[in-house]
Protein backbone atom coordinates (compact mmCIF):
# COMPACT_ATOMS: atom_id res chain seq x y z
CA UNK A 1 0.00 0.00 0.00
CA UNK A 2 1.29 3.46 -0.86
CA UNK A 3 0.66 6.57 1.19
CA UNK A 4 0.89 10.09 -0.11
CA UNK A 5 1.80 12.94 2.16
CA UNK A 6 2.49 16.62 1.74
CA UNK A 7 6.14 17.52 1.43
CA UNK A 8 7.85 17.82 4.76
CA UNK A 9 8.65 21.39 5.74
CA UNK A 10 9.19 21.03 9.42
CA UNK A 11 11.85 22.46 11.62
CA UNK A 12 13.55 19.48 13.16
CA UNK A 13 16.12 19.14 15.85
CA UNK A 14 17.07 15.80 17.24
CA UNK A 15 19.68 15.44 19.91
CA UNK A 16 21.48 12.31 20.87
CA UNK A 17 20.73 11.21 24.42
CA UNK A 18 23.43 12.47 26.71
CA UNK A 19 25.63 9.88 28.28
CA UNK A 20 23.96 6.96 26.55
CA UNK A 21 26.50 4.66 24.98
CA UNK A 22 25.66 3.16 21.63
CA UNK A 23 24.79 -0.51 21.77
CA UNK A 24 24.05 -3.08 19.15
CA UNK A 25 20.42 -3.39 20.25
CA UNK A 26 18.45 -3.51 16.97
CA UNK A 27 15.72 -1.39 18.48
CA UNK A 28 18.03 1.59 19.02
CA UNK A 29 18.77 2.23 15.35
CA UNK A 30 15.17 1.71 14.26
CA UNK A 31 13.70 3.94 16.95
CA UNK A 32 16.20 6.74 16.29
CA UNK A 33 15.39 6.62 12.58
CA UNK A 34 11.68 6.46 13.31
CA UNK A 35 11.79 9.54 15.55
CA UNK A 36 13.83 11.48 13.04
CA UNK A 37 11.40 10.61 10.25
CA UNK A 38 8.25 11.28 12.26
CA UNK A 39 9.25 14.64 13.70
CA UNK A 40 10.62 15.83 10.35
CA UNK A 41 7.22 15.17 8.79
CA UNK A 42 8.37 12.19 6.74
CA UNK A 43 5.36 10.10 7.69
CA UNK A 44 5.88 7.69 4.82
CA UNK A 45 9.31 6.74 6.12
CA UNK A 46 8.04 6.52 9.70
CA UNK A 47 5.35 4.10 8.55
CA UNK A 48 7.88 2.02 6.63
CA UNK A 49 9.56 1.36 9.94
CA UNK A 50 6.32 -0.06 11.40
CA UNK A 51 4.72 -3.46 10.86
CA UNK A 52 1.46 -3.60 8.89
CA UNK A 53 -0.45 -4.43 12.06
CA UNK A 54 1.32 -1.91 14.29
CA UNK A 55 -0.51 -1.41 17.60
CA UNK A 56 -0.25 2.15 18.93
CA UNK A 57 -1.71 3.30 22.24
CA UNK A 58 -1.29 6.71 23.79
CA UNK A 59 -2.75 7.07 27.27
CA UNK A 60 -4.74 10.30 27.12
CA UNK A 61 -8.35 11.50 27.04
CA UNK A 62 -9.34 10.92 23.42
CA UNK A 63 -12.47 13.08 23.77
CA UNK A 64 -10.18 16.10 24.21
CA UNK A 65 -7.10 14.88 22.33
CA UNK A 66 -8.58 12.84 19.46
CA UNK A 67 -5.24 12.28 17.71
CA UNK A 68 -4.15 10.15 20.65
CA UNK A 69 -5.72 6.98 22.07
CA UNK A 70 -5.45 3.66 20.24
CA UNK A 71 -4.69 3.01 16.57
CA UNK A 72 -4.35 -0.31 14.76
CA UNK A 73 -2.46 -0.67 11.50
CA UNK A 74 -0.63 1.68 9.19
CA UNK A 75 -3.73 3.19 7.61
CA UNK A 76 -5.11 4.47 10.92
CA UNK A 77 -1.71 5.76 11.95
CA UNK A 78 -1.21 7.47 8.61
CA UNK A 79 -4.50 9.33 8.93
CA UNK A 80 -3.82 10.34 12.52
CA UNK A 81 -0.27 11.48 11.91
CA UNK A 82 -1.23 13.44 8.82
CA UNK A 83 -3.88 15.30 10.84
CA UNK A 84 -1.43 15.91 13.64
CA UNK A 85 1.21 17.36 11.34
CA UNK A 86 -1.40 19.60 9.75
CA UNK A 87 -2.32 21.05 13.14
CA UNK A 88 1.27 21.93 13.98
CA UNK A 89 3.38 23.96 11.59
CA UNK A 90 6.66 22.82 13.04
CA UNK A 91 7.84 20.06 15.29
CA UNK A 92 11.09 19.84 17.16
CA UNK A 93 12.28 17.23 19.60
CA UNK A 94 15.07 16.38 21.97
CA UNK A 95 15.86 12.94 23.32
CA UNK A 96 17.04 13.13 26.95
CA UNK A 97 17.02 9.37 27.47
CA UNK A 98 16.92 6.25 25.32
CA UNK A 99 17.20 2.73 26.69
CA UNK A 100 17.42 -0.17 24.24
CA UNK A 101 17.62 -3.89 24.86
CA UNK A 102 17.23 -6.44 22.08
CA UNK A 103 13.99 -5.78 20.23
CA UNK A 104 12.65 -3.30 22.80
CA UNK A 105 13.38 0.33 23.46
CA UNK A 106 12.02 3.06 25.68
CA UNK A 107 12.71 6.76 25.51
CA UNK A 108 11.83 10.13 26.91
CA UNK A 109 11.11 12.66 24.19
CA UNK A 110 10.93 16.40 24.82
CA UNK A 111 8.66 17.82 22.13
CA UNK A 112 8.05 21.35 20.90
CA UNK A 113 5.04 21.71 18.57
CA UNK A 114 4.11 25.07 17.06
CA UNK A 115 0.38 25.42 16.48
CA UNK A 116 -0.51 26.09 12.85
CA UNK A 117 -3.36 28.50 13.56
CA UNK A 118 -1.64 30.70 16.15
CA UNK A 119 1.74 31.54 17.53
CA UNK A 120 1.73 29.08 20.42
CA UNK A 121 4.17 26.34 21.28
CA UNK A 122 3.05 23.13 22.93
CA UNK A 123 5.91 21.77 24.98
CA UNK A 124 5.92 18.59 27.00
CA UNK A 125 7.81 15.39 27.68
CA UNK A 126 6.57 12.08 26.37
CA UNK A 127 7.60 8.53 27.27
CA UNK A 128 7.45 5.93 24.52
CA UNK A 129 7.91 2.16 24.79
CA UNK A 130 8.58 0.33 21.52
CA UNK A 131 8.51 -3.38 20.72
CA UNK A 132 9.97 -4.52 17.41
CA UNK A 133 9.14 -7.57 15.32
CA UNK A 134 11.34 -8.56 12.40
CA UNK A 135 13.15 -5.24 12.64
CA UNK A 136 10.03 -3.08 12.54
CA UNK A 137 8.02 -1.34 15.21
CA UNK A 138 5.04 -3.54 16.09
CA UNK A 139 3.87 -1.95 19.32
CA UNK A 140 4.03 1.52 20.82
CA UNK A 141 2.85 2.57 24.25
CA UNK A 142 2.96 6.29 24.93
CA UNK A 143 2.69 8.18 28.22
CA UNK A 144 2.53 11.89 28.95
CA UNK A 145 1.32 14.39 31.50
CA UNK A 146 -2.05 14.44 29.76
CA UNK A 147 -3.50 16.89 32.28
CA UNK A 148 -0.87 19.43 31.32
CA UNK A 149 -1.24 18.69 27.62
CA UNK A 150 -5.00 19.28 27.83
CA UNK A 151 -4.31 22.61 29.52
CA UNK A 152 -1.88 23.60 26.77
CA UNK A 153 -4.10 22.44 23.91
CA UNK A 154 -7.28 24.02 25.26
CA UNK A 155 -5.35 26.99 26.67
CA UNK A 156 -7.24 26.62 29.92
CA UNK A 157 -6.11 26.51 33.54
CA UNK A 158 -7.93 23.31 34.40
CA UNK A 159 -6.40 23.22 37.88
CA UNK A 160 -8.04 26.55 38.67
CA UNK A 161 -11.38 25.25 37.43
CA UNK A 162 -11.14 22.32 39.82
CA UNK A 163 -10.50 24.28 42.99
CA UNK A 164 -14.08 25.18 44.01
CA UNK A 165 -15.23 21.55 43.90
CA UNK A 166 -12.02 19.89 44.99
CA UNK A 167 -12.53 17.32 47.70
CA UNK A 168 -8.92 16.09 48.01
CA UNK B 1 -10.33 -7.07 38.68
CA UNK B 2 -7.32 -7.09 41.00
CA UNK B 3 -3.94 -7.13 39.39
CA UNK B 4 -1.84 -10.12 40.35
CA UNK B 5 1.16 -9.19 42.38
CA UNK B 6 4.39 -9.46 40.49
CA UNK B 7 5.42 -13.08 40.69
CA UNK B 8 8.66 -12.70 38.80
CA UNK B 9 10.26 -10.87 41.73
CA UNK B 10 10.27 -14.07 43.74
CA UNK B 11 12.42 -15.75 41.14
CA UNK B 12 15.03 -13.02 41.14
CA UNK B 13 17.94 -13.11 43.47
CA UNK B 14 17.67 -10.30 45.97
CA UNK B 15 20.51 -7.85 45.33
CA UNK B 16 21.47 -5.30 47.95
CA UNK B 17 21.54 -1.68 46.90
CA UNK B 18 24.93 -0.17 46.43
CA UNK B 19 27.83 -0.89 44.20
CA UNK B 20 29.16 -3.89 46.03
CA UNK B 21 31.68 -5.89 44.08
CA UNK B 22 32.06 -3.36 41.27
CA UNK B 23 34.66 -0.72 40.66
CA UNK B 24 33.39 2.81 40.27
CA UNK B 25 32.89 3.71 36.63
CA UNK B 26 33.07 0.15 35.36
CA UNK B 27 30.09 -1.09 33.40
CA UNK B 28 27.65 -3.14 35.45
CA UNK B 29 26.54 -6.59 34.41
CA UNK B 30 23.62 -6.34 32.02
CA UNK B 31 20.82 -7.32 34.36
CA UNK B 32 22.04 -6.05 37.70
CA UNK B 33 20.31 -2.69 37.50
CA UNK B 34 17.19 -4.39 36.19
CA UNK B 35 17.22 -6.65 39.24
CA UNK B 36 17.72 -3.69 41.53
CA UNK B 37 14.75 -1.85 40.07
CA UNK B 38 12.51 -4.89 40.35
CA UNK B 39 13.56 -5.26 43.98
CA UNK B 40 13.01 -1.55 44.54
CA UNK B 41 9.49 -1.71 43.13
CA UNK B 42 8.67 -4.69 45.30
CA UNK B 43 9.79 -2.86 48.45
CA UNK B 44 8.20 0.41 47.39
CA UNK B 45 4.71 -0.97 46.78
CA UNK B 46 4.86 -3.30 49.79
CA UNK B 47 5.31 -0.25 52.00
CA UNK B 48 8.83 -1.27 53.05
CA UNK B 49 9.99 2.33 53.28
CA UNK B 50 13.46 1.76 54.67
CA UNK B 51 14.30 -0.91 52.16
CA UNK B 52 12.90 1.10 49.25
CA UNK B 53 14.81 4.18 50.37
CA UNK B 54 18.06 2.19 50.38
CA UNK B 55 17.89 2.29 46.58
CA UNK B 56 17.86 6.10 46.49
CA UNK B 57 21.02 8.05 45.86
CA UNK B 58 21.48 10.84 48.41
CA UNK B 59 21.04 13.37 45.59
CA UNK B 60 18.18 11.65 43.79
CA UNK B 61 16.35 13.89 41.33
CA UNK B 62 12.72 12.81 40.91
CA UNK B 63 10.00 14.25 38.71
CA UNK B 64 6.53 12.74 38.30
CA UNK B 65 4.66 14.63 35.63
CA UNK B 66 1.29 15.29 37.24
CA UNK B 67 -0.49 18.26 38.87
CA UNK B 68 0.93 18.61 42.37
CA UNK B 69 -2.18 20.48 43.51
CA UNK B 70 -4.04 17.18 43.18
CA UNK B 71 -1.15 14.79 43.86
CA UNK B 72 1.21 16.43 46.40
CA UNK B 73 3.39 13.31 46.59
CA UNK B 74 4.26 13.72 42.91
CA UNK B 75 5.87 16.63 41.06
CA UNK B 76 9.55 17.29 41.74
CA UNK B 77 11.49 15.94 44.72
CA UNK B 78 15.18 16.36 45.35
CA UNK B 79 17.24 14.30 47.74
CA UNK B 80 16.75 11.06 49.58
CA UNK B 81 14.93 12.65 52.51
CA UNK B 82 12.30 14.26 50.29
CA UNK B 83 11.77 11.05 48.36
CA UNK B 84 11.45 8.99 51.51
CA UNK B 85 8.92 11.43 52.95
CA UNK B 86 6.94 11.28 49.74
CA UNK B 87 6.96 7.49 49.82
CA UNK B 88 5.81 7.51 53.44
CA UNK B 89 2.95 9.82 52.56
CA UNK B 90 1.90 7.61 49.66
CA UNK B 91 1.88 4.59 51.96
CA UNK B 92 -0.17 6.52 54.52
CA UNK B 93 -2.76 7.37 51.88
CA UNK B 94 -2.91 4.11 49.94
CA UNK B 95 -2.79 0.49 51.01
CA UNK B 96 -2.72 -2.05 49.61
CA UNK B 97 -0.95 -1.11 46.40
CA UNK B 98 -0.83 -3.85 43.79
CA UNK B 99 1.24 -3.68 40.64
CA UNK B 100 2.26 -5.63 37.59
CA UNK B 101 5.35 -4.92 35.53
CA UNK B 102 4.27 -5.12 31.88
CA UNK B 103 7.63 -4.24 30.33
CA UNK B 104 11.17 -3.58 31.51
CA UNK B 105 14.12 -2.46 29.40
CA UNK B 106 17.64 -2.05 30.75
CA UNK B 107 20.85 -0.80 29.22
CA UNK B 108 23.96 0.13 31.18
CA UNK B 109 22.88 2.64 33.83
CA UNK B 110 19.39 3.16 32.39
CA UNK B 111 16.25 1.19 33.22
CA UNK B 112 12.75 1.85 31.89
CA UNK B 113 9.69 0.14 33.35
CA UNK B 114 6.07 0.11 32.33
CA UNK B 115 3.63 -1.03 35.00
CA UNK B 116 -0.03 -1.22 35.91
CA UNK B 117 -0.72 0.01 39.43
CA UNK B 118 -3.85 -0.37 41.54
CA UNK B 119 -3.92 1.83 44.65
CA UNK B 120 -6.59 1.45 47.31
CA UNK B 121 -7.19 4.49 49.51
CA UNK B 122 -7.04 3.73 53.21
CA UNK B 123 -10.34 3.93 55.04
CA UNK B 124 -12.44 4.20 51.94
CA UNK B 125 -13.57 2.50 48.80
CA UNK B 126 -11.61 4.71 46.43
CA UNK B 127 -9.37 2.82 44.02
CA UNK B 128 -7.03 4.36 41.46
CA UNK B 129 -5.91 2.25 38.50
CA UNK B 130 -3.14 3.76 36.46
CA UNK B 131 -0.55 2.74 33.91
CA UNK B 132 2.85 4.22 34.72
CA UNK B 133 6.15 4.60 32.87
CA UNK B 134 9.24 4.97 35.04
CA UNK B 135 12.71 5.87 33.80
CA UNK B 136 15.64 5.36 36.14
CA UNK B 137 19.26 6.39 35.84
CA UNK B 138 21.51 4.51 38.24
CA UNK B 139 24.74 5.69 39.83
CA UNK B 140 26.82 3.27 41.87
CA UNK B 141 23.84 0.94 42.08
CA UNK B 142 21.37 3.51 43.34
CA UNK B 143 18.67 5.58 41.65
CA UNK B 144 19.97 9.06 40.94
CA UNK B 145 17.50 10.28 38.29
CA UNK B 146 13.88 9.12 38.33
CA UNK B 147 11.21 10.25 35.85
CA UNK B 148 7.61 9.11 36.05
CA UNK B 149 4.87 9.46 33.44
CA UNK B 150 1.19 8.60 33.54
CA UNK B 151 -2.14 9.59 32.06
CA UNK B 152 -2.42 12.30 34.69
CA UNK B 153 -5.76 13.55 33.39
CA UNK B 154 -7.32 10.15 34.03
CA UNK B 155 -5.60 9.89 37.42
CA UNK B 156 -7.06 13.25 38.47
CA UNK B 157 -10.52 12.15 37.37
CA UNK B 158 -10.23 8.98 39.42
CA UNK B 159 -8.95 10.77 42.50
CA UNK B 160 -11.60 13.51 42.39
CA UNK B 161 -14.30 11.19 41.09
CA UNK B 162 -15.25 13.76 38.49
CA UNK B 163 -15.87 13.49 34.77
CA UNK B 164 -13.62 16.33 33.68
CA UNK B 165 -14.05 15.55 30.00
CA UNK B 166 -17.73 16.31 30.28
CA UNK B 167 -17.05 19.48 32.26
CA UNK B 168 -14.41 20.75 29.86
CA UNK B 169 -16.51 20.13 26.80
CA UNK B 170 -19.09 22.62 27.99
CA UNK B 171 -17.42 25.19 30.25
CA UNK B 172 -19.29 28.51 30.19
CA UNK B 173 -17.56 31.05 27.97
CA UNK B 174 -14.74 28.69 27.15
CA UNK B 175 -12.75 29.15 23.98
CA UNK B 176 -11.38 25.66 24.31
CA UNK B 177 -11.89 23.01 21.70
CA UNK B 178 -10.41 19.61 21.14
CA UNK B 179 -7.02 19.58 19.42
Amino acid sequence: MTYHFPAAAKAVQGTAPLGSPMTDAPARKVVLEFLDAFYSGNIARALELCTDDVDFLSYAPVELLPHLGQRHGKQQLAETWTTLHARYSSMRYELPQLVAEGDRAACIIRIFFRKSDRDRILQTEVADFYTLRDGRIARVRQFMDSFNVVEQVLELDVTALLKPKQTG
Amino acid sequence: MPIARLAICNRWRRVPAGNQGHKQGSPLPENLNKQRILDYLKACYAGEIERAASYYDDEIDFIAYAPIEIFPTLGQKRGKAAMTASLEEMTRQYSPIEYEVTSIVAEDDGVAVMLDVRMCARGGDRVINVQIANFYTMRHGRITIYRQFMDSFDAVQQKLRRDLVDELKKPPGSAGSPA
